[in-house]
């Protein structure tokens, strides 16, 4: 049930941001950091115990919505007979949003990007000696709150499906600041 | 001016032409995903790399058939009944444009009954110019974390690094161009993987490793123009041989070296020449069965043309010669002498026609070559085209695999097969028609009847060996003859400027009472459809999807396979429906370009082939650099 919930919950939101924001593509940066921690229980938590996670990421206007590039830590200690692992979730991704009050803005996207997981050896935790990575379809839906001028603090719920075999399913919820900014003239043109 | 040969895409509305924009827009990384993107083609492979191809409608023996060129050059890529298009020495990001030939055409005097893949490679911009590429791609299905634990499976395949590269320098009237490709790919597919390991000496794991360097140097002149081309490419380790059914660890170097030109002669009419010199070895590595496929096939080609265009006739007629030397001492050096010529002719009233004809000579036989064709363009909506093909091919002059076996290539497996050589004759006729209802709308039919007789086909019979979880193939030669009509439909709409759907149907019917043939037929789907949508709100930014259907194809030679291994083998291949997905952005003005597709989207895994992997949803990534453009 986690996939479709997670991409009705995606698809209601991009729907109601239909009266979009009117926007000049790249003409912004928002840059986020949060924390996050994984809320979910799946077949993953019966040999593993999540433990904290955080995340930063950018977003820039693109010609409908917006687009997202961001990187996450996530850490899973042992709960049984396994190794513990960090992970490395990059990714890229495209949203919509939606002004709901003067303050306030709904957010909803779709991500794209690729799991890293660094195993603990013997002794030595986030050793890295062995890894695995395997890709990540994911969503997400976002409130954000303007407190003055360029700041805002938001929270999110992330869905996460890593295609492994069997498959991780995986729902962080996470909070955190943002601070939007004027794309200086040089990235501006790169991403044009 | 340069004058263009009398037979081009242009002046055959039945190719399909992708330009190198559609080949990036779609998160092409290799010269193999063409087939995902070519209409009225299936391709089956065990790696995920090497592509058995076919055009549908086509003769069902042989999946090698069909021809390459590049640049007007035939380059013949067939090895033990297989041709790989990735082991072109040519980078995909190095290709403006490629035709893709369904129906029986000639390509600068050769004849390519089966369909054919013309790929034109790029003039590099003035000035200095370096590209270079990388892509990856990966199958979903690892086990992740859960190798730890009893639910983990082995890891599944990945593609790539794709690197590619090109460096060129071009002045007014020529132009230096030199490239590279190092291509890697891993087939660990737990269905073919205890049959791969049975051939490698040790523990290694199976995978598939391409370099290839090309170089070209071209002067162009206003009514002139002369090309240098030198290449070489190896493909290491592994690769399926169809006749074999069974992969053998082994190196396929091709080293290619050619000149082509034109000389003016009056301002409609030009010396066209080209000489071209071809080797493809095989060498076996080390491997526990001591399979021995070692193999060595030179050829040396040469072909001078008188070309000609009028404001309504063209034409070319041109003579050449084919040396061809293998490494078997029981064969001698033989040399086949050709002539080809074609007209074509408006004759009023919006009709027009072509004709070309063939003759080649060997060892004492002549095999020949006609297609006539005529158009009628009522107006500018609507055309209409009937067109005929009657050949006659000696096995000397197209040399296929069991030819060469009763010369005497005695390769493990092949020893003491019975062969009856034929000359195959086949006729074609085809009718098309060509609407244009509105600026937005295009539609086209076409059908195409061919007549096989005295086709040579393979009947050979499968046995599972429970040893190595391989085959062992007993091969046989012998004469096939039936009918295949084949009907495709085709749709451009383009609802907005920014905006495109492209669909694609086509139904073949294979009609036969001899069991071989009908059999080699099921191997090819009967019913074949695609939607492709494309979405370019700027110049900077597009998506792509393509939904391809393919119906259902039986494997006769895999049927006893199937029966004792069905975790390995199987004798059908079921009705898929696949999508692709490719979002690409350019940055940087046009230095950089960043994709990524989502292959099988839909997720529904599905076999690749009956003695292969199986496709699951993969992620696809690339990035391109340009300076100089």
């Amino acid at each position: 049930m986690a996939i479709p919930l997670r991409f009705a919950l995606a698809a209601c939101t991009l729907v109601g941001a239909a009266p979009l924001v009117a926007q000049v593509p790249f003409s912004t940066v928002e840059l986020q950091v949060q924390v996050a921690r994984n809320v979910n229980r799946s077949l993953l938590h019966e040999y593993w115990e999540p433990g904290a996670g955080g995340a930063a990421s950018a977003s820039t206007p693109f010609y409908l919505g917006f687009l997202e590039f961001g990187g996450a830590l996530h850490r899973y200690n042992a709960a049984a007979d396994v190794p513990g692992f960090g992970a490395l979730w990059l990714y890229g991704g495209w949203g919509m949003h939606a002004l709901v009050a003067s303050r306030l803005r709904l957010e909803a996207g779709l991500h794209l990007g690729n799991y890293r997981m660094s195993f603990d050896s013997a002794g030595n935790e986030f050793s890295g000696a062995i890894t695995e990575s395997e890709m990540v379809l994911g969503t997400s839906v976002r409130a954000s709150l303007r407190l003055s001028g360029p700041v805002s603090v938001f929270a999110a719920l992330r869905g996460l499906s890593v295609r492994t075999a069997p498959r991780m399913a995986l729902w962080y919820a996470a909070t955190g600041i943002s601070a939007t900014l004027a794309t200086p003239p040089g990235l501006r043109s790169f991403f044009r | 001016m340069l004058l263009a040969p009398p037979i081009s895409a242009a002046a055959q509305p039945d190719a399909q032409v992708l330009t190198a924009e559609d080949l990036a827009q779609a998160g092409a990384m290799r010269l193999g995903d063409i087939f995902a993107l070519a209409d009225g083609w299936t391709a089956n492979s065990t790696s995920g790399y090497t592509w058995d191809a076919a055009a549908v409608g086509t003769a069902p023996f042989g999946p090698a058939s069909w021809k390459v060129f590049v640049d007007e050059s035939h380059v013949d890529l067939r090895l033990l009944g297989g041709q790989d298009i990735n082991t072109l020495a040519i980078s995909v990001t190095e290709v403006c444009r490629v035709e893709i030939h369904t129906r029986p055409t000639f390509v600068a005097g050769v004849f390519a009954g089966s369909g054919a893949i013309h790929f034109h490679t790029c003039r590099p911009p003035p000035g200095v110019s370096m590209g270079i590429a990388a892509g990856a791609g990966s199958q979903t299905g690892d086990p992740g974390p859960f190798k730890y634990t009893p639910l983990g499976g082995p890891n599944v395949d990945r593609s790539g690094p794709v690197l590619q590269g090109a460096a060129a320098i071009s002045g007014s009237a020529w132009s230096l161009r030199l490239q590279g490709r190092a291509d890697e790919h891993h087939a660990t597919d737990a269905r073919i993987r205890d049959r791969v390991h049975t051939l490698y000496v040790g523990e290694k794991d199976a995978r598939i490793f391409h370099t290839s360097a090309r170089a070209t140097l071209a002067r162009t002149g206003e009514r002139s123009g002369h090309r240098l081309v030198a290449g070489a490419a190896r493909s290491e380790d592994l690769a399926y041989y169809e006749a074999l059914a069974l992969e053998v660890p082994a190196n396929h170097e091709v080293l290619e070296a050619g000149i082509s030109g034109n000389f003016p002669i009056r301002p409609a009419l030009q010396l066209h020449y080209r000489l071209r010199a071809q080797r493809s070895e095989l060498v076996t590595r080390p491997n526990p069965d001591s399979l021995d496929l070692d193999w060595r096939h030179e050829t040396l080609r040469t072909y001078a043309a008188l070309r000609y265009q009028r404001k309504r006739t063209s034409g070319e007629f041109g003579a050449g010669a084919v040396q061809h030397r293998a490494a078997m001492a029981t064969v001698p050096r033989q040399a086949a002498v050709e002539s080809f010529g074609t007209v074509a002719a408006g004759l009023g009233s919006g009709l027009s026609a072509r004709a070309s004809a063939r003759l080649q000579a060997a060892e004492g036989r002549i095999g020949r070559v006609f297609r006539g064709a005529i158009t009628w363009r009522a107006d500018r909506r609507q055309e209409a085209g009937l067109a005929l093909t009657a050949l006659r091919q000696v096995p000397a002059i197209e040399r296929p695999l069991w030819y060469w076996i009763a010369e005497g290539y005695d390769a493990a497996r092949f020893e003491g097969a019975p062969l009856a050589p034929a000359a195959l004759r086949a006729a074609s006729l085809e009718a098309s028609w060509r609407l244009r209802p509105g600026a937005r709308l295009r539609l086209g039919v076409s059908a195409t009847l061919w007549r096989y007789r005295n086709m040579p086909a393979e009947a050979h019979e499968a046995a599972f060996d429970p040893a190595t979880t391989g085959l062992i193939v007993r091969p046989a030669v012998r004469e096939s003859w039936g009918y295949l009509a084949n009907l495709a439909v085709t749709a451009h709409f383009r609802p907005t400027d920014t905006f495109s759907l492209k669909g694609f149907g086509a139904y073949t019917y294979p009609r036969s009472r001899d069991a071989l043939f009908v059999h080699a037929s099921r191997q090819q789907p009967t019913v074949m459809a695609s939607v492709t949508a494309r979405l370019r709100p700027n110049d900077r930014f597009s998506l792509f999807a393509r939904l391809r259907y393919r119906a259902a194809t039986q494997w006769p030679l895999y049927r006893y396979a199937a029966i004792e291994a069905p975790l390995y083998y199987a004798s059908s291949l079921p009705a898929r429906a696949v999508l692709d997905f490719t979002a690409q952005k350019r940055f940087w003005r046009d230095h950089m370009r960043l994709g990524a597709s989502l292959r099988n989207a839909l997720d529904h895994a599905y076999l690749l082939h009956p003695a292969g992997g199986t496709a699951g949803l993969a992620l696809h990534f690339y990035v391109q650099l340009f300076t100089g453009r």
